[in-house]
């Protein structure tokens, strides 16, 4: 009888080990590792290419019929090691910028200068996107400066007050009647306006107008 | 219910119960953890030596001054989460690349105030701020003899990608950014490729790296020597003595990450008046060590063989399922060996070291010696017997 | 020869297997539904939104499946404070909707699509042969898009979220992973049950719950703010 048990646990083990691969949890792996995993559905033939020890080549005479490959890379974090709203915009930070500094490129003449800051909870994060932006720029041509300009402190003491609408447009105006932006500078700023978002926000100051990109 | 089974089921039951109470176990979950992070950490680091190896490389090959430049390195950032150690780590590491490429006109100078929090008072107000974010406090100081530029190197952690941004700031009023750059480790090389004094670009590591692959031919031929021992029964007249096998083969893996390999082979096996014998044998391995079998460690592979035997001589006797008589002694003595065919399936495991030298063990039941009067079993699970234990040493070509 | 009596239990115990043979369901989050979310569905992020949901049938979802997803996510943003219309479109629908005194303020596009299914019916005899010891493999991969667009159809915001059910049918897996369950496996790690529904409903209405905050506060900034903030939201960072 214990052998007959035996031999009911260990039959479909074959099974289950051709599948030690699969990083769908299971034996090998626990529900939270796989949590860990980024995972995109490529091509065989581009998954030969950026995984050649791992994914066979597409023999020739199946080119016609490609098979699809799941492709997973393990996050370098775990789930809780940083705050979920941190992670969120840290994990997509490159697209993201990307995606805020071209558009905000579109909108203002070649030639200006640009200055940039984010405005985040966390001053080590908001010094991170700061810096992915400013490179972003610098990568695409633009003429960036690593200034950030500053209000006096009466300045900002009424600015803090202010909800978020009003007190980007005042902050602008300042920027530029202080003198801490010129008409040849422009200032991105990226920020987030609710503590239960993930995504960035981004507006430009020019002239001392503000205007809302995202 | 087997009593044995009932109380190893209660046990089982339990230990966790038992384990959860435990503060003990708590402490060493924690130490598991801290132990995790300084893996974690561990790999952070090699990674972001990855990408200055990269960056450094690039600027070899496309200088970003035209003459010796001082330059200060002004500020390292490590990713949110990760404290002052990765710092000095990395900073070490660009050094040291600095010092072994003189190519890149990058002469690194010794800013003390750059990195120094400094506080001017003016009309507008006290400002504090690093030095390298207040050119004119630093000029006013006279500390801008050494240097006129700063670099910026900044790490963060986006999801499974480990991203280096740097940047070359100017130190004037302005603070114009002259040079950046983005590096991340998803595109980027493996470490084993590179060494800080002989750099190489991503495309040179990426061609190294296929031809390592590619010079582990999908096919190989195997030479294993092996040693078969079978199982005495109880109260046989003929015991059967260790069968020694040479075997040549050919193997084939069905990827490049040899992660499955078949494999036909057949041997001989000879003992001076005792026995020859000869089999054919067919194997399929699996690699149980990973997905993809390693350059660098030796790998673990479990297999399914099954093979068939002759065996001629006076040994085969062991084979048969009839007890030894004087007819069968008087056949051998007129010059009529006995013989034995028969079928056998291997199951074992073998440890491979960089697919040229092998060692397996493997345990071979054989359905037609079921009955033979002089082959006990080494290993009984009632459904499946396996007469024979073996262990082989195989070299690859 | 064995005792009938022995022969009879054994073939009552395989009988046995068969009938009580199981699913064990793993379900793993491909793209975006693991990604990690600020927003607590169990608070009123839309107090005072008026929400339309289009949930659209196709080859992966049918009508009558739409309509429960439809009835579900009408209840996520009634708990969320959102007044909810849901809707199982039939044929071609127009992106924005008529201007009636209740205009939606955001209107919600769910359509799933099924991107791969690997389904071996040689890997089901060989189940059906070793009477469900060798599990029967189902593996599927869906995606759900998700489009979210202001009253006039304006698009605030478009995303795809994708996930892979792998379904074992058989006696042997699910026994294996009952055992584990209840011997080795922490609470949180079990895989039996309908643990892969719950873990994938959880990610799913997360997700689409901060999709939703996320296209109300760009609606928001593109229209220059044109209405005060909800009471309970605070304040982000001010330069």
């Amino acid at each position: 009888m214990a052998l007959f048990l035996a031999f009911l646990l260990v039959t479909p083990l074959p099974a289950l080990v051709s599948r030690a691969d699969d990083p769908a949890p299971g034996i090998w792996q626990t529900r939270s590792d796989a949590r860990g995993l980024e995972c995109r559905t490529l091509d065989q033939e581009t998954a030969h290419g950026l995984y050649p020890a791992r994914v066979p080549d597409l023999a020739a005479r199946r080119r016609s019929d490609p098979s699809s490959v799941l492709v997973c890379t393990r996050r370098i974090l775990g789930d809780q090691e940083r705050p979920p709203r941190d992670e969120a915009i840290l994990s997509d930070l490159t697209r993201t910028v990307e995606a805020l500094t071209q558009a905000a490129a579109l909108r203002v003449p070649k030639g200006i200068t640009w200055e940039v800051d984010a405005f985040y909870p966390s001053p080590q994060v908001g010094a991170k996107i700061a810096v992915a932006a400013r490179t972003e720029l610098v990568e695409h041509g633009h003429s960036v400066s690593d200034r950030v300009p500053v209000l006096a402190p009466g300045d900002l003491s009424v600015i803090h007050a202010l909800p978020a609408e009003q007190a980007y447009p005042l902050a602008c105006a300042r920027y530029f009647a202080e003198h801490a932006l010129t008409d040849q500078e422009a200032f991105l700023g990226l920020m987030i306006l609710d503590p239960r978002e993930t995504q960035l926000h981004a507006g430009i100051c020019t002239q001392g107008q503000w205007r809302w990109i995202q | 219910m087997d009593p044995v089974i009932r109380a190893w089921c209660l046990l089982a039951l339990l230990l966790p119960l038992t384990a959860a109470a435990d503060p003990a176990v708590l402490d060493a979950q924690r130490a598991q953890v801290e132990t995790l992070r300084q893996e974690v950490a561990g790999q952070i680091q090699l990674r972001a030596y990855d990408l200055l190896d990269e960056l450094v490389y690039e600027w070899t090959q496309h200088p970003i001054f035209e003459t010796d430049t001082p330059l200060v390195l002004a500020d390292v950032s490590v990713p949110v989460g990760f404290g002052s150690g990765l710092e000095a780590l990395v900073e070490n590491h660009f050094v040291h690349l600095a010092i072994e490429n003189r190519r890149t006109h990058v002469v690194l100078a010794h800013c003390p105030q750059c990195t120094a929090m400094v506080v001017h008072s003016g009309a507008k107000g006290t400002l504090v701020s690093r030095g390298a974010d207040d050119p004119e406090v630093l000029a006013a100081a006279g500390a801008l003899a050494a240097s006129q530029h700063a670099l910026y190197l900044d790490f963060e952690i986006e999801g499974s990608s480990l991203v280096l941004r740097a940047r070359i700031t100017r130190l004037e009023k302005a603070l114009p950014i002259i040079y950046a750059k983005t590096l991340s480790s998803s595109t980027s090389s493996a470490a084993l490729l590179r060494s800080g004094d002989q750099l190489k670009s991503a495309g040179e590591a990426r061609a190294e790296y296929l031809d390592a692959l590619q010079g582990r031919s999908a096919y190989v031929i195997p030479f294993r020597i092996g040693v078969r021992s079978y199982a005495s029964r109880e109260g046989a007249y003929v015991t059967s003595a260790p069968f020694v096998w040479l075997q040549v083969g050919a193997e084939a893996a069905f990827s490049q990450a040899r992660a499955w390999t078949g494999s036909v082979s057949a041997g001989v096996s000879w003992s001076p008046q005792t026995h020859e014998g000869v089999m054919v044998q067919g194997r399929l391995s699996r690699l149980l060590s990973g997905s993809v079998s390693s350059l660098t460690h030796p790998d673990l592979y479990g297999f399914l063989g099954a093979s068939l035997i002759y065996v001629r001589g006076s040994d085969a006797l062991a084979f048969s399922d009839v007890a030894p008589s004087i007819d069968n002694l008087a056949s051998q003595l007129k010059g009529t060996p006995p013989t034995a065919t028969f079928a056998a399936f291997q199951f074992g495991l073998e440890l491979r070291v960089k697919n040229r030298l092998g060692v397996g063990v493997f345990l071979e039941g054989a359905p037609a010696l079921d009955d033979a009067q002089s082959i006990g079993d080494h290993l009984d699970l009632g459904l499946l017997k396996f007469q024979a234990l073996g262990a082989e040493v195989s070299v690859c070509f | 020869m064995r005792p009938r009596r022995s022969r009879g239990q054994l073939a009552g115990l395989l009988a046995v297997l068969v009938l009580i043979s199981g699913c064990v369901t793993v379900y793993q989050p491909l793209v975006s539904l693991q990604r990690p979310v600020a927003i607590d569905p169990g608070l009123p992020n839309f107090e005072g939104q008026r929400v339309l949901v289009r949930c659209f049938p196709g080859e992966y979802l049918d009508a009558q499946e739409a309509t429960t997803l439809c009835k579900h996510v009408r209840r996520l943003f009634t708990n969320q404070g959102a007044q909810v219309t849901a809707v199982v479109p039939r044929g071609a629908v127009s992106v924005a909707t008529d201007a009636k005194p209740d205009r939606p303020d955001l209107i919600i596009d769910l359509q799933a699509r099924l991107l791969q299914e690997d389904n071996n019916g040689l890997l089901w005899i060989v189940s059906g042969l070793s009477l469900t010891l060798i599990p029967a493999i189902t593996d599927t991969t869906f995606a759900q898009d998700v489009t979210i667009r202001d009253a006039d159809g304006a698009l605030l915001l478009s995303d795809t979220l994708q996930g892979r059910f792998v379904r074992y049918f058989g006696f042997g897996t699910w026994a294996v992973n009952a055992t584990l369950d209840v011997l080795v496996r922490e609470p949180s790690e079990k895989l039996t049950g309908d643990v892969a529904e719950h873990d994938f409903s959880r990610d799913f209405y997360r997700q689409l719950s901060q999709l939703a905050f996320h296209a109300r506060m760009r609606d928001r900034v593109m229209h220059g703010f044109p209405s005060s903030p909800p009471a309970h939201a605070q304040p982000g960072t001010h330069p």
